[in-house]
This record gives C-alpha cells, sequence and structure tokens, in this order.
C-alpha cells in the first residue's frame, strides 16, 4: 500500500505551482477567468505550448514527456488552481483520439499545432434533443461528392466561441441496431462561412455556446476513425477525461488551504474562530471528505496508468467528487461567514470573489462530463452486477 | 503509488478465509447470538491454532512478528462473516499495547497466553457518554489506586483481564493491567444494540500493583494515542468487511426479488441508493487504506486514522439503512440475516469516537499547527 505522493512528485507539484503563478499574475487571472478564448486566452496558451507544457503527458513520439497519470493530475490540479487557460479538452480528448484513430495525414496536420498551441478545438457532442443520452443524437451529415454536408445546431459546445475547429459527432446511418452504431467524428473547420456559435452565459460564469451549422462542408478526411465509428472514438477517450475531471475538485483542497490560512491568521493573536469547538468540528470534518476525494482520484488515475481501471469505480468517482465538493464548499461559506457570497468586483468579495466563483461553478459537474444518475446506474450494473437500468 | 496489497499479505488471510467460511455461516452466528454467551468459542480456537492469534506478537513471544497491515485483513474477514469474537478487542486495543509496554515480565505473562487464544483481553477507557462522566482515575507512587467507571467494555464478563487506561493526579495518562476478579472490581454484564457482550466496569479502590502498570507519563500518552489510532483502522478494516457484504447481499437480493413483474433492481430508484452506499465505502476503503499506508511507513497517522474513523461511521450510516431498506420487509425480520449488517454497522459508527468526535479531534489537531494541512501535496 502506497497512497501518498513521492518526493518526486511533491517537487514536480512545487515546479508547477511556481510556473504557472509566474504566467498568472493577478491582472491576468482578472482577465482571463472563467473564459474560453479570447486574444489574452490564447497568447497563454502558445506560451504554454513554446515551454512544452501543454503535451508533457504526450508520448514521446508526439513530442511528449510520457508523464503518467498521476503526473498529469498533478499538472491539470495546478494549471487549474491558478486558473492558468489550459485547453484540457483537445489535449487531453482530441490530442489522443487523433493519436489513436487519425490517419497520418491527419495526426501530421494537427498534433504539431495543438502542441504548440495554436490550435483549439470546440467539441459538438450534446444537442437539444441528446443530452443525458448522448448516442441518441440526430444532426445529419449527408456524403455530397467528396464532402459531407453537415446541417443543425449544437448546444453547450465548449470553446465554441474561440475555436478553430470543431469536433463534431454527426449521425451518418439512422437505421441502425443501435442508436450508437451510426455515429461519426469529423473535424469541422470553424472558418467555414456555414458556421457560427451564439454564447450561452452559465451559472458557473463557464463560457459555452450554441452553434449552429448551415451546410457546412466536410471533406471526406477530415472524418475521424471511419463512418458510423464514431461511438467508439468518443468513449475511449473517457479514461483521460476522468483526469480531467479528477483534477478540477482540487478547488476544494486549494479554498480549504485558503480559508484554514485565513481562520489560523486571525487566531494567532489568540481568541480567535479555531478556537471555537464548532469551527474546528467544521474544518475537521472538510478535511476527511476531502483525503477521501484525494484517495479515491489518486487511486482511480493509478489503475488508469496501471491499464486496470475499474468501470464502477470510475463511474462512481465522478458523482462522488463533485457531490463531496459541493459540500466542501459548502462549509467554507459556512466558516468564512455572512460575507462568503459577495460577489467580484464588490469590494467585500473574499478571495477576489475565487471562493464564491468556485461554490458557483461546482455545481456544473452533476450534469456536466456524465451525468450523476447515469454515473449511479453504472455503478450499480458494473460494480454490484445489477440489473442495466439506462438502455 | 500503490493501491493494492500485497501477495504475501494476502496469501495470508486465504487459509484464514476457509476457517471462517465453515464456522460462520448464518445459522451458526444466529444461534451464537441468540445463546447466552454470544461469543465463537470454536472460531477463536481455529484462529489460535492457525496462529492468526499471534500475527502481531512479536516471535520471543510465540508470535509472526507481522504488521498491522495482516491483522486487518482478518478483520475484513471478520466483518464479512460477523463473527461473534473480541479480536480487535484482544489483538489491537490490549495486545498491540502490551506488546509496546517496557515492562518485559508482564509481556512474558500475557502474550503467550493471548497467542495460545487462552486469555481474551479487553480495553477500559473512562467513560465519555453523559451517564458516567466521573472518568478513571489512578493514584499511588508505585502501587496504584483505580476508582471509576467505563460503560463499554467489549466482552467484559469473558475477558480474563484489561488494559486499563486511566488519568492520574497530575493528569498524566497512566495504563495498567488488571486481571479478571481483582479486588475492588466488579464487572455489570450488558449488550449491546449488535447483540454484542459487553461489561460495565466499577472501579473501587482497585489496587493495582506496579508489576501491572503497562506504560506510565509520556510513554502511557504515546501508547495510549498509538492504542486509538490502531484502533480506528482495525475497526475501518472491519467495516469495509461489514459493509462490502452487506451490499453485495443487497445487490442480489434485489436482483432476484421481483415486483411489478420486474427485479426491484431493475427500477433506478433502487440502483441509485445502492451507488451511493457504493462510494460511500469507496471512500471510506480509501481512507482507511491512506491510514494504513501511513502506519505501515512510520508516517504520522494522526490525521489520517481519524479521517478513516470518520468514515468509518459517515459510510456506516448511510450504507447500513441503505442495506436494510432495500431489503423491504424481510429486513426487519430478525430470523433473516440482512439486520445484523445494519447494527454492526452502526455499531462500528460509535465505538470510540463517532465522526464528530472525529471531526473536532482532526479539527484540534489542525488548529494546534496549521502547516500540516496548508503545505498538503508539498511537504515531506
Amino acid at each position: 500500500m502506497d497512497t501518498r505522493f513521492n518526493a518526486a512528485q511533491r517537487k514536480l507539484r512545487l515546479e508547477l505551482r511556481d510556473y504557472f503563478k509566474s504566467i498568472m499574475t493577478p491582472e491576468v487571472v482578472a482577465e482571463v477567468v472563467g473564459k474560453e478564448g479570447g486574444p489574452r486566452f490564447r497568447e497563454i496558451i502558445r506560451k504554454l505550448g513554446e515551454d512544452g507544457i501543454l503535451t508533457l503527458g504526450w508520448p514521446k513520439e508526439y513530442g511528449g514527456k510520457e508523464y503518467t497519470t498521476v503526473e498529469q493530475l498533478i499538472l491539470f490540479e495546478e494549471a487549474w488552481s491558478a486558473h492558468t487557460p489550459f485547453p484540457l479538452i483537445t489535449i487531453n480528448t482530441v490530442g489522443p483520439a487523433i493519436m489513436k484513430f487519425g490517419t497520418d495525414e491527419q495526426k501530421d496536420f494537427f498534433l504539431p499545432k495543438i502542441a504548440a498551441g495554436q490550435c483549439i478545438f470546440a467539441v459538438g457532442y450534446t444537442e437539444a434533443g441528446s443530452g443525458t443520452d448522448l448516442a441518441s443524437l440526430k444532426m445529419p451529415a449527408v456524403l455530397d461528392g467528396d464532402e459531407y454536408v453537415v446541417n443543425g445546431n449544437k448546444l453547450f459546445t465548449s470553446s465554441g466561441q474561440d475555436c478553430d475547429y470543431v469536433w463534431l459527432a454527426v449521425r451518418t446511418e439512422k437505421e441502425v441496431k443501435r442508436p450508437s452504431d451510426g455515429i461519426s467524428i469529423m473535424i469541422v473547420d470553424a472558418t467555414d462561412p456555414g458556421f457560427s456559435f451564439a454564447p450561452i452565459n452559465t451559472v458557473g460564469d463557464i463560457e459555452t455556446s450554441m452553434t449552429y451549422y448551415e451546410n457546412v462542408r466536410i471533406p471526406k478526411d477530415r472524418v475521424v476513425g471511419g463512418i458510423n465509428r464514431g461511438w467508439k472514438v468518443i468513449t475511449s477517450q473517457l479514461n483521460h477525461e476522468r483526469v480531467t475531471l479528477a483534477s478540477m475538485t482540487v478547488v476544494g483542497a486549494k479554498q480549504f488551504r485558503r480559508v484554514v490560512k485565513l481562520l489560523d491568521e486571525k487566531s494567532q493573536a489568540g481568541d480567535g474562530p479555531l478556537t471555537d469547538p464548532l469551527v474546528r468540528a467544521k474544518v475537521g470534518e472538510l478535511y476527511c471528505r476531502l483525503e477521501a476525494i484525494e484517495v479515491l482520484n489518486l487511486r482511480t488515475a493509478t489503475q488508469i496508468e496501471e491499464g486496470k481501471l475499474d468501470v464502477a469505480l470510475a463511474s462512481g468517482v465522478k458523482f462522488q467528487n463533485t457531490l463531496e465538493l459541493i459540500e466542501v464548499l459548502r462549509g467554507l461559506l459556512d466558516l468564512v461567514g455572512e460575507d462568503a457570497l459577495v460577489a467580484y468586483p464588490s469590494e467585500g468579495a473574499i478571495f477576489d470573489g475565487d471562493l464564491e466563483r468556485d461554490y458557483r461553478s461546482a455545481q456544473v459537474n452533476t450534469v456536466g462530463g456524465g451525468v450523476m444518475e447515469v454515473m449511479r446506474c453504472m455503478v450499480a450494473s458494473f460494480g454490484l452486477e445489477m440489473p442495466n437500468t439506462i438502455a | 503509488m500503490d493501491f493494492n496489497f500485497s501477495e504475501e499479505q494476502q496469501s495470508i488471510v486465504d487459509a484464514a478465509e476457509r476457517v471462517f467460511a465453515d464456522l460462520c455461516d448464518d445459522d451458526t452466528i444466529k444461534n451464537i447470538g441468540e445463546s447466552d454467551v454470544p461469543l465463537h468459542k470454536e472460531l477463536w480456537a481455529q484462529l489460535a491454532d492457525s496462529g492468526m492469534l499471534g500475527l502481531v506478537v512479536d516471535e520471543e513471544h510465540g508470535g509472526l512478528g507481522m504488521t498491522l497491515v495482516e491483522l486487518c485483513l482478518l478483520f475484513e474477514l471478520q466483518g464479512k462473516y460477523l463473527a461473534p469474537v473480541p479480536m480487535i478487542a484482544t489483538l489491537v486495543e490490549c495486545g498491540l499495547v502490551i506488546s509496546g509496554s517496557d515492562n518485559v515480565t508482564l509481556k512474558a505473562d500475557l502474550l503467550p497466553q493471548v497467542v495460545s487464544g487462552e486469555l481474551l483481553l479487553s480495553p477500559v477507557r473512562a467513560s465519555n457518554g453523559v451517564l458516567d462522566t466521573a472518568g478513571l482515575a489512578a493514584a499511588g507512587n508505585d502501587d496504584l489506586v483505580l476508582n471509576g467507571v467505563s460503560g463499554v467494555v467489549p466482552y467484559a464478563s469473558v475477558a480474563g483481564g484489561y488494559v486499563v487506561t486511566a488519568t492520574e493526579d497530575d493528569g498524566h495518562a497512566v495504563i495498567v493491567y488488571c486481571p479478571q476478579g481483582a479486588s475492588g472490581l466488579s464487572v455489570t454484564e450488558q449488550r449491546m444494540s449488535s447483540g454484542e457482550l459487553a461489561g460495565k466496569l466499577h472501579f473501587e479502590n482497585c489496587a493495582v500493583p506496579a508489576a501491572q502498570v503497562v506504560a506510565r507519563g509520556a510513554s502511557a500518552a504515546a501508547l495510549a494515542e498509538r492504542q486509538k489510532q490502531d484502533t480506528f483502522v482495525a475497526l475501518a478494516a472491519l467495516q469495509v468487511g461489514v459493509l462490502d457484504e452487506g451490499l453485495r447481499r443487497t445487490a442480489e437480493y434485489v436482483s432476484q426479488r421481483k415486483q411489478f413483474g420486474r427485479p426491484l433492481g431493475a427500477f433506478q430508484a433502487v440502483s441509485q441508493q445502492a451507488a451511493n452506499a457504493y462510494m460511500a465505502i469507496e471512500s471510506l476503503r480509501g481512507a482507511y487504506w491512506r491510514a494504513l499506508d501511513d502506519i505501515e511507513h512510520g508516517n504520522d497517522a494522526a490525521l489520517s486514522t481519524r479521517v478513516a474513523k470518520f468514515w468509518v461511521g459517515e459510510a456506516g450510516h448511510k450504507a447500513a439503512h441503505t442495506i436494510l431498506h432495500l431489503h423491504g420487509g424481510i429486513g426487519q425480520d430478525v430470523d433473516y440475516p440482512a439486520h445484523r449488517y445494519f447494527l454492526w454497522g452502526k455499531h462500528n459508527e460509535r465505538y470510540i469516537g463517532t465522526p464528530d468526535d472525529m471531526a473536532l479531534d482532526v479539527g484540534k489537531l489542525i488548529a494546534a499547527d496549521a502547516t500540516r494541512v496548508l503545505n498538503a501535496g508539498t511537504a515531506a
């Protein structure tokens, strides 16, 4: 049993923390926080690309450093904690999918651009009628000569407002045994005149978009993984996405340290909040919750590294992480008191509104990246051999 | 990182599992539970014969000299089979404390009897309930006199002796050994909600000769803290066994039992609850492994063992109620085994500290030295 970070991993975390801190000055943070695009966002991502940071987890043959899963988790956690613009989906979903399913031409064209921070992908999966049940998606792609023609709308297209390409899931076959059989993945050029978007403002300030496709033309060689074989491309990247999602819960640990530091400073003088048993018990409880999340995430990351991911655990960690994070942030708001919900840029906003914003955005993962109820059904069927109640 | 028990560690308990499986079928456990002395004597004897009671006793005293890690795998089995034996009390709460003592005569006297299974031991601490809050006081220079009450002493009436943690006049802890039948000590038998045998101990000018002192002063405080940490982890192992098996049986039940023409488990309302219980148990398992890792590698385990005990309660409460509820009406019937997983889950939740107690303890440790959490993930 060995559940803790080793010396090299702790050192790596400190180095990455220093690196991100040097880039993410308070002014820069204020400019980009919550953004998924814009000039400053792009500038930082190009800088990360130049410094080789984006591809630390990639295989060496694609210019990466082959970070282990735990090292990647540390990387994403530190990037996330510092509010660094980091094209997680492009790096951790699209890139690996192209490596696995792409043609040589696709690899040669896209991977160096992604690595250099010069190419950002939006992901167009969700439709108005297909969210929780993604495999039911309907947007058709119709072959016309050497190109597919796409018409329709996508909802919650992450990075849709400032992307170079859209990683688009479309229906290429209606008459299929299972709905997931007729799906294909295609790469849309965002400069296509038929592509447009409209921003969707969200509760957690996370930018996302509605995207529109009007006779958008996609050359045949921009299909990834073959026609009607898109579902495999989508699901094969779930492992990578688990790590991405796990890293997001680091905001709980980060805000916990901040609040404890604040309480501790106020208590140094003597009769401060940390002398109150109620405050101590709440601090203790939150620590207990955070430690359990940390071990679950490290255990999952280690399973991924060993190629032995337990589907039940991975699905369960998704919702457990989310619910515990919400609970921890709630407790931290309690500890901070009545000004906890003063919003940035109001003068009284604590930690420049960071805690208030994190609390607001933490809830999105009850839905985003796999709806909680679906994850629970998977836990019951894979982990407890109960009937499959999803489909 | 490594989130596995080693093959060697696992192999130790593989043999033990056969012993539990042979001797702890549902009917046997039910019958023992209904008997006057709910103690599985045959199992205890078999565990002694196979060397399991000496797992963590050093070789000098007839044991196998292994660590708490191997022992915890044994507690997981005990939980799985709901075996009514004072294994944690005898081996961890008392045995390891005696092993940690400088009193070589006492060790030489008691430890071989633990290994052979002749001597059941039980830990005694001052009551912290609202009924008996007077504490356990020890007075004297070399020989000591004990006064006070302890409310929940596991298997007290069948134990051959007690490891008693008391407080001296100057506020320091002292740990002594007190045999059953000592003058000034009386035992009132009690039964816990889980059916476990327990006792209320009254010490009234109970004389303890210096030869029976396990530890005094700073070493007693350190040993008492170590006793707590080891017990928290042991209870986490036990609870993992109880809840894993309880939930496995629950899933099996709802997958077979049909209502409205389909298995109950085919209702999402049911699968959602089972999944919540599953992840509560996985949270416990992670906290348990982290604490065990710290103990195994000699790290400071003050925080992680308390986190583990917090989750013993948190997961225990959530999963125990789910186990019972999803069994429907039959779960309420005490002729059917489901209720025992519920009662054990709740017993473990509370024994030597509730989640609130643990949270407060952790909060105190953080208040005393905030740097231990402020540097998390970066400091050695």
